[in-house]
């Protein structure tokens, strides 16, 4: 006997019918007037950028966005049943049975407090009626289903226990536990490092085939999109600006914000720039970061935590040196360690002295760092201009207001924003200005090296494209050296003239950027690399 | 819109909080004037054509005809009949200080309310509604200075334990657990022992036990705050320690702080009158609530004594609590716009 019924697959049959749906929070209109359609058994993509409004609109299907206010000419048919004439019992019933959820982040999704079997015991027990013991058996099936290794000890295991991609199995034998006939995957993979996005996305779809159900998957990454739906549609600022077959809508986009996307999504070329020539600007040896992760009773450390086991970076002039890893892998502690933002041991030597022997004003000057997010790397208290002019007081106090003026109005004009910002506080500004505030806040100083932690994975990929064809000018303009961080290789293929590729804080493979994606030796590399560059 | 534009307009939302404010600063600011207010000596004196401040400057006896070169008593019988024959005088809304002692009184004291002692007067005589006026001043600059005093040491010594975390703030983490466990009543019971306290010393006194208040929170907003990249940044643009800690954390940091400060005000208001009560506190001289607390106590025939003195207060402490209420929610992130 199959563990699930199968279900024919009927093409045409519409199971979710959305019409005119607006969704306001308080006088904030958030989506407005979107229609669109699943059918049974398909793959429905909507992608947008963040803020676009997808979330709501998937969440507003079972009326489960608090606070807000539905324009009285929605319309939301879901099997037949209006969703709005629905009563609270009814929708009840209807959430978890015949539609599931799977969020972003697992870890918020599951309580905290109690073991994973237990939460999927409680979905089949609340909507099938099972006994106690039945529903113990079919929950530990399902986690063998979504592929967990161990499935009978990891019923018993608490969410802090799971890695991220096995609380995401989780998560997703939860969804499917009651057979839903509509699975809505909310940015299922954004939280999870690469090589486990993929497995997670292929035991989506396995299951998504074998129990025919559909899916709403919701994604800002055109790529996985393109990969595996059938439909998608497009969101902007709440509204469905395209949709239709994947085919139509990524080859020949109609409306000019798609062709934008589907234009800046593809990194398809890489840095054919010349390889510079240059001496070593910037040199690690045999860098060590520990945490102590178990103590005795005396306090002394049994064990460690080796974030950088060892590692050893150069960074020749001119280049850009691109840093690959997932998350773990210390491409963060590395950037904290150069920029002696943390402790360390080993050796770091900038033009070849020892950094610790350099006076600590000369060695900022030269080295500045740009952070991931510009919306906490910036003071939210101070404007523009005391964000700028901070430096300059430091390092420049012999300038007086006008030479400090004319800095400032130049770094702005590179950034490309004029100094009408210069009054204004952060929070006035989107992303990619701020990025672009954070980046001339380093620039100022006229430094040599500049590293950039992940500059561009807090944006929108419109936004991203900017950013990065404005730090390569930036480069050629001024002559620096960037150690670029970041976990999305594409990004890095465009940018780098060499790559360093991180694993357990140590480099395993640092190489040419064209050589080394044609032809990785490590098989690290090649994991990463088959599975982000499809 | 500027943050704090924001905040006001959420505060002035918040109907009660407003309202609160406004009676409170009214009261306030009529008790920093008491001297205009209740006073024993005349604000005005036309006397021999000319013009006369005593409120401000001092007349002996002998100027008005009189026998002594100390200061002239205008409530002597024979000083109002000098200068009702020679001009006139204006003297304040309430006619007794703090401290004067009503002679013409035809009953035993504590007197009940009647025309010339509104709310009547204490057991030795002396007019509620002037020490009342007086007292709310009294605790209001004490709770004031105290607050300050102790939220100016607390945020130094939390950014210090926040900032630089690690052992400096084991250490003073540490200390801060033995100091706060000392018993401050005992130890005021043993200060009230050798010697009276005086304003300053009772304030000093206080300070050893308040100043720690503040503390936790500040150390928590710190050691959250100096985590973000933005503080990472100034670090590696070379911005030192001190400006760090002051200028981009503490501002980040105010917000927890600002909305503790109108409870400290009430917990200092209740400390002061607790002490005074208990006779810890201030020596009698000063008019402190606290002693009509106690009188009120001791006087239970009288009831004008207690019911005015729990009035005052309740009153004033409801306020207090009201306004704080109002900072908080005002200056909540979460709290949209324009709701009370």
């Amino acid at each position: 006997m199959p563990l699930i019924p199968e279900r024919s697959l009927a093409v045409d049959n519409v199971l979710l019918q959305v019409k005119n749906l607006s969704v306001a929070f308080g006088n904030k209109p958030v989506v407005k007037n979107v229609n669109f359609c699943v059918r049974q058994g398909e793959v429905l993509g909507l992608v947008g950028e963040s803020g676009s409004g997808k979330s709501v609109t998937a969440l507003s299907v079972l009326k489960l966005v608090q606070g807000a206010t539905y324009d009285a000419a929605s319309s939301i048919v879901f099997d037949k049943q209006s969703i709005f004439d629905l009563n609270d019992d009814e929708l009840c019933a209807i959430r978890g049975r015949d539609i599931s959820f799977i969020f972003q982040e697992p870890m918020s999704s599951l309580n905290p407090l109690h073991r994973v079997g237990k939460q999927i015991v409680e979905i089949l027990r609340i909507h099938q009626n099972m006994s106690e013991t039945q529903a113990i058996r079919y929950a530990v099936k399902l986690l063998a289903m979504t592929g967990i290794r161990h499935p009978k000890e990891k019923f018993y295991s608490f969410p802090h226990e799971l890695s991220g991609g096995q609380r995401q199995r989780v998560m997703i034998a939860m969804a499917i536990a009651n057979h839903p006939k509509l699975l809505i995957a909310d940015e299922p993979t954004t939280a999870l490092d690469v090589t486990v996005q993929q497995q997670i996305i292929d035991l989506l779809l396995k299951l998504q085939k074998k129990l025919g159900m559909a899916v709403l998957f919701i994604s800002h990454d055109l790529n996985l999109i393109k990969k595996i739906a059938q439909r998608v549609c497009v969101m902007k600022n709440g509204e469905i600006i395209e949709q239709g077959d994947v085919e139509k809508v990524f080859y020949h986009p109609q409306n000019p914000y798609t062709k934008a996307l589907v234009s800046s999504s593809v990194f398809d070329k890489g840095n054919d720039d010349v390889l510079p020539k240059g001496g070593t600007v910037l040199c690690g040896k045999n860098l060590c970061v520990r945490y102590p992760v178990k103590k005795n009773f005396w306090g002394k450390t049994l064990k460690f935590n080796h974030v950088l086991d060892g590692m050893d970076i150069e960074l020749h002039k001119g280049e850009c040196l691109g840093v690959v890893g997932e998350s773990g892998s210390g491409k963060t502690t590395l950037a904290m360690s150069l920029a002696l933002l943390n402790k360390f041991s080993g050796k770091v030597c900038l033009n070849g002295v020892d950094i610790h022997a350099l006076k600590n004003k000369d060695f900022r000057r030269k080295l500045q760092i740009v952070f991931q997010d510009p919306y906490t790397s910036l003071n939210p208290r101070m404007t523009i201009k005391q964000i700028l002019e901070e430096g300059l007081n430091i390092h420049f106090s012999q300038m007086d207001k006008n030479e400090k003026r004319v800095r400032i109005d130049a770094v702005l004009k590179s950034v490309e924003l004029d100094s009408s910002v210069l009054d204004k506080y952060p929070h006035e500004f989107s992303g990619g200005q701020r990025q672009r505030i954070a980046i001339a806040r380093s620039l100022v100083l006229e430094p040599e090296v500049l590293i950039l932690d992940e500059p561009t994975s807090a944006l929108d990929v419109t936004t991203q494209v900017q950013i990065l064809n404005l730090l390569k000018n930036i480069q050629k303009t001024r002559d620096l050296s960037y150690i670029f961080i970041s976990h999305d290789m594409r990004v890095v293929r465009y940018m780098a003239n060499r790559v360093a590729v991180l694993h357990n804080g140590k480099v395993v493979e640092c190489r040419r950027a064209d050589a080394f994606f044609q032809n990785p030796y490590d098989d690290y590399s090649k994991e990463l690399i088959k599975a982000s560059l499809i | 819109m500027h943050i704090w534009q924001r905040r006001w307009r959420n505060f002035r939302n918040n109907r009660r909080a407003f309202v609160s404010l406004i009676i409170f600063s009214v009261v306030f600011l009529l008790s920093l004037f008491s001297e205009l207010l209740a006073n024993d000596k005349p604000l005005l004196i036309k006397y021999k054509g000319e013009f006369l401040f005593p409120f401000a400057v001092t007349y002996t006896d002998r100027f008005f005809n009189g026998d002594f070169d100390t200061e002239a008593d205008y409530q002597d019988m024979f000083i109002q009949n000098e200068i009702a024959d020679n001009g006139w005088a204006i003297f304040t809304l309430i006619p007794y200080s703090y401290n004067t002692v009503d002679y013409a009184l035809d009953k035993p004291t504590p007197t009940p309310p009647s025309w010339a002692h509104w709310l009547g007067t204490d057991d030795e005589g002396r007019d509620i509604l002037a020490r009342i006026l007086y007292g709310i001043r009294l605790s209001l600059v004490f709770a004031f200075l105290l607050t300050v005093l102790s939220s100016i040491i607390g945020i130094i010594v939390g950014a210090v334990q926040g900032y630089f975390g690690g052992k400096t703030d084991l250490f003073m983490q540490r200390f801060l657990e033995i100091w706060d466990a000392l018993p401050q009543l005992f130890i005021l019971i043993i200060v009230a022992s050798v010697f009276v306290p005086d304003f300053i010393t009772l304030l000093l006194i206080m300070l050893l036990f308040s100043w720690s208040g503040l503390i936790p929170v500040v150390r928590a907003e710190f050691l959250r705050t100096r985590n973000f990249d933005f503080v990472k940044a100034a670090k590696a643009l070379g911005v030192g320690n001190l400006k760090i800690m002051f200028k981009h954390i503490l501002p980040n940091a105010i917000v927890a702080t600002i909305t503790y400060v109108p409870f400290l005000l009430a917990d200092a208001i209740v400390a002061l009158t607790a002490l005074d009560f208990l006779g810890l506190g201030l020596s009698q001289d000063y008019p402190s609530l606290g002693d009509l607390v106690r009188q009120g106590k001791d006087n239970l025939q009288a009831p004008w004594i207690g019911i005015t003195i729990f009035v005052v207060l309740s009153c004033l402490l409801t306020l207090l609590i009201f306004i704080g209420e109002g900072v908080r929610d005002a200056f909540n992130p979460r709290k949209e716009l324009g709701r009370g």
